[in-house]
């Protein structure tokens, strides 16, 4: 996509020294590249993410006194129309972080269905079961942030498989404070990641649980869990760097 | 500047933005890939505090840093100007006559790979100063050069795409 060059600014400082006519020809003639939608979409949508986290932290202190009510109201509105309902979203950011909320709420609320859940003592047995994941996936077994003082450590590990694709769920734990990680190849995953084609993340969700999603390399991560913000990126920062 | 006015502030300028990484790189994919690079860096590491004026320069200088860090990695072969660089040998406006005589999708064209064959410094430099209308200054602080630099690189990358220009006007057949 390109077109002739746009109409240049007014400098600020001294103007470069040219040969007129050959700045003018290149002003009217030279082609002018517009961004791709993808990339434009992207930086809107993290334009409009950060706006609505700033927006909610600024409410969250008004708003404290009204926590009990609107939890309730919450409540109400799970039970008539269904948590899946209420996150229901064609976006591709929200279809991954779907699953990784649907994961985490299983694993924290329904015992049964993570009896497959593999201690991390059991180191072989993990590396196993990554192996058959993915080849190139190195999991964690502590991860620590700055400072040196919070070291979250895996709890344990499953895996699953949802419309064909695998994904590793892994649990880490620091006091009372779980997060659950969520791992996804990227290729050939061309339904759900559709805006995930570059490395970067994106905060999915403000309230709790906080949820964010990011792609590093060949996987896409969906970490869920309520963290402050500088802290869930300090850990997706660590778990990045290897 | 907080991230969200940071994010603000770049919006308007992605499209300049894209268009000089394109310009840099004659690739589309790459050119997003190094805007998309450059601009989540700043923003997973913090750098956001800006005074308003300033970001426009900061944007370009980030875009151009990734690209050459890319160049010097070997991701890219850089082209390399074939016209002197002393400026002596190269004629004043004056004595080349003008283009405009000619039909303007043959003018574009040929201006289009004129540049596009210039060395990636003198490319920048008339980028920077004719499209964005950057000032000395500025140009200076986004190639990290002196601003005398700057104007004679300016002033030889314009004589060097008027020769361009001559050499393609007089051997291609229209």
């Amino acid at each position: 996509m390109s077109q002739e060059a746009g109409p240049s600014r007014e400098p600020s400082g001294e103007a470069a020294p040219h040969d007129g006519e050959m700045a003018s020809l290149v002003r009217r003639h030279l082609a002018y590249h517009s961004a791709p939608e993808r990339l434009v979409d992207h930086f809107y949508r993290l334009a409009e993410q950060e706006r609505r986290e700033n927006r909610w932290q600024a409410r969250r202190f008004w708003q404290a006194g009204f926590a009990g009510a609107l939890a309730a109201s919450l409540t109400l509105a799970v039970g008539f129309f269904g948590i899946d309902r209420l996150l229901d979203s064609k976006d591709p950011y929200d279809l991954v972080a779907q699953e990784a909320k649907t994961t985490s709420r299983q694993a924290d609320t329904f015992p049964v269905a993570v009896q497959d859940r593999i201690e991390a003592k059991h180191k072989a047995r993990l590396d196993k079961l990554f192996t058959t994941f993915n080849k190139d996936f190195r999991y964690r077994q502590k991860v620590r942030l700055s400072g040196g003082q919070s070291e979250f450590v895996l709890e344990g590990a499953t895996l699953r498989e949802v419309d064909g694709k695998k994904i590793a769920h892994l649990i880490y734990r620091l006091g009372e404070t779980r997060l659950h990680l969520n791992v996804i190849p990227a290729e050939d995953n061309t339904e759900w990641p559709g805006f995930l084609r570059h490395d970067g993340w994106v905060t999915m969700n403000e309230e709790s649980p906080r949820t964010f999603v990011w792609r590093k390399g060949a996987f896409i991560y969906a970490m869920v869990g309520d963290l402050p913000l500088e802290r869930f990126r300090e850990f997706s920062a660590a778990i990045a760097q290897r | 500047m907080n991230r969200e006015a940071f994010l603000r502030a770049l919006l308007p300028h992605l499209h300049s933005l894209y268009s000089f990484a394109r310009w840099l790189t004659r690739d589309g994919d790459e050119a997003e890939d190094i805007v998309h690079d450059a601009l989540s860096r700043v923003l997973l590491n913090g750098n956001c505090n800006l005074a308003g004026g300033e970001i426009r320069t900061y944007l370009f200088t980030i875009i151009r840093r990734t690209y050459i860090n890319r160049l010097r990695r070997g991701r890219y072969e850089a082209t390399s100007a074939d016209y002197p660089e002393d400026d002596s040998s190269l004629a004043a406006p004056s004595e080349l006559g003008g283009f405009s005589d000619l039909p303007p999708e043959l003018l574009r064209r040929d201006l289009n790979e004129a540049l596009a064959s210039l060395h990636e410094d003198s490319r920048s430099v008339v980028l920077l100063a004719d499209v964005e209308g950057f000032s000395v200054e500025e140009i200076a602080q986004v190639m990290g050069i002196p601003a005398g630099t700057v104007k004679s690189k300016l002033w030889r990358a314009h004589q060097g795409l008027r020769k361009k220009l001559r050499v393609y006007q007089e051997s291609k057949p229209r």
